[in-house]
């Protein structure tokens, strides 16, 4: 096959799927991926970063209560929560959500001949089926990432304020005062390589598939593991840079 | 439907296709005439898909040439290879329908996505298709709420939407039952005459190639047994293709006792 499925490297096909998008793809079908994959990830986004927020929270400020700076554990919260945390989160919420229906999608099409017979049509897969897709993961990972931010955030306020009995206003302020613009900016970027990570994993995942009904559950399941693994090297590579010693 | 200019729609020239160390196919020689039904016959692993592979573009021969309505398909740059699927139409063994949508827009993709034609006129046509094959009553419903024959029917439909000079079959009887496969045998044949468009049907189905061939190719193992017209293929003295066309065990008719 001369399609985009013959690169068998998922590191090539990434690569060769960010250099495709500069040439451009469909940008209806992108705009309805993006909708699609924001609305199927974000509530999931929101349960999964409220509870984390709330825990982190209970945990860092009972330690903390001990040294005398109860308060502070609302700081940390804003500080690895929103530069760490919640950008992961919603990465893992976005490779278990969308990376599984998006590796499964191209395995089902695959194996039921339909790129097959879109090729055949002349039809250009990477224009109208794999760019709109690796695009709309690339637009809708950083627009989870900032709603895992603000579900965090609120989750830890919630459990501060009224599961420990934290003074409510005092606490908001520890929890927002170390986040700056420039955290929120790096967690968007973040989200975009999350979502070229991911969306290029799952769909090569999918394209790759081989025979039989078990093999869609073997894609979908590679999708997520390596999603998952890829996303937390980028994400402990990035701090390295940023936080571990550069200081920027 | 624009019947092709060429007396030889596809021609393979002394084709061999390996697969690692795998020979799939050996010095393929064959010539397919325009405008009538070629059947492509031969039990299952014969060699018959990949063949219509080649011819698509989707593989290419490790050795010797394929020429699809004029074009030798290895020289043919990718954009002008997709030019020229433009003038093919593939119906798949089992449709391959886009699962999302319905009947009708299956039928309409390659005309919107393709041709890009006006909403009118691909409501025209793809009535006029769906009417042909016997379901445009269905129209509204998406593929799962179909059986495996209407499945086939509108994978005819799809195929056949763009006016293909070329227009390729696989397996379109397989797995139906007797009065079906029937059914699609009539409408592949009504289709033919009403279009003058050259078919190439693949199938292991001695009964559906007789009824539907103006020729016949015999493929077993990745070579060609036979080729010729429908008469001269069944009055072989091959004793591979007369084995397959009267349905017999080879080295004569033993019982299972």
């Amino acid at each position: 096959m001369r399609n985009t499925s013959s690169h068998t490297n998922p590191l090539i096909f990434a690569l060769y799927g960010a250099l495709r998008l500069l040439g451009g793809c469909h940008l209806g079908e992108a705009i309805t991926h993006t909708s699609r994959i924001f609305w199927r990830t974000a509530p999931v986004t929101v349960v999964i970063a409220l509870f984390s927020g709330a825990l982190l929270v209970i945990q860092t400020t009972m330690s903390l209560k001990h040294l005398g700076g109860g308060m502070m554990g609302a700081s940390v919260i804003g500080f690895g929560g929103v530069r760490e945390v919640f950008p992961l989160l919603a990465g893992g919420a976005v490779a278990t959500r969308t990376g599984a229906a998006l590796a499964s999608e191209m395995a089902v099409m695959k194996q039921g001949k339909q790129l097959d017979a879109l090729e055949i049509m002349g039809v250009d897969l990477n224009f109208h089926l794999i760019g709109p897709r690796l695009l709309g993961v690339m637009i809708a990972t950083p627009l989870c990432v900032l709603v895992a931010d603000i579900a965090g955030l609120y989750g830890a306020f919630l459990a501060g304020a009224y599961q420990i009995g934290l003074d409510a206003g005092t606490f908001w302020n520890f929890l927002l005062w170390p986040i700056s613009n420039k955290d929120i900016i790096g967690g968007i970027y973040k989200g975009i390589l999350f979502g070229w990570v991911i969306g290029s994993i799952s769909l090569h995942a999918g394209l790759n598939v081989g025979t039989g009904s078990f093999a869609v559950g073997e894609a979908t399941n590679r999708a997520i593991v390596q999603s998952m693994i890829a996303g937390s090297l980028i994400s402990l590579l990035i701090s390295f840079i940023v936080y571990g010693g550069l200081g920027i | 439907m624009k019947k092709s200019h060429f007396p030889i729609a596809i021609d393979f020239r002394h084709v061999d296709l390996h697969f690692g160390k795998k020979q799939i196919l050996s010095d393929i020689n064959l010539q397919i005439p325009a405008g009538q039904t070629t059947v492509l016959l031969g039990p299952s692993g014969a060699g018959k898909s990949t063949l219509m592979h080649l011819a698509i573009g989707l593989l290419k021969p490790t050795k010797g040439e394929v020429v699809a309505l004029g074009y030798n398909l290895a020289e043919l740059p990718a954009a002008e290879l997709k030019g020229l699927r433009r003038r093919l139409g593939m119906a798949f063994q089992d449709g391959a329908l886009f699962g999302s949508m319905t009947v009708y827009e299956n039928v309409a993709f390659p005309l919107k996505k393709v041709l890009r034609k006006k909403n009118k006129e691909i409501k025209e046509q793809v009535d006029q298709l769906l009417d042909a094959i016997g379901l445009y009553e269905m129209r509204h419903q998406t593929p799962d709420k179909l059986s495996g024959g209407q499945r086939k029917r509108v994978g005819l439909a799809r195929a056949l939407a763009i006016e293909p000079e070329l227009g390729f079959f696989d397996e379109p009887t397989s797995g139906l039952d007797s009065i079906t496969s029937a059914s699609i045998d009539a409408l592949i044949q009504k289709l033919q005459s009403q279009y003058d468009v050259t078919f190439v049907v693949i199938t292991h189905d001695v009964q559906s190639a007789a009824a539907i061939a103006d020729h016949v190719a015999v493929l077993d193992h990745g070579v060609l047994l036979e080729f010729g017209s429908k008469s001269e293929v069944w009055n072989s003295t091959n004793e591979v293709v007369q084995a397959l066309i009267t349905r017999q065990p080879l080295g004569g008719s033993q019982s299972p006792h």
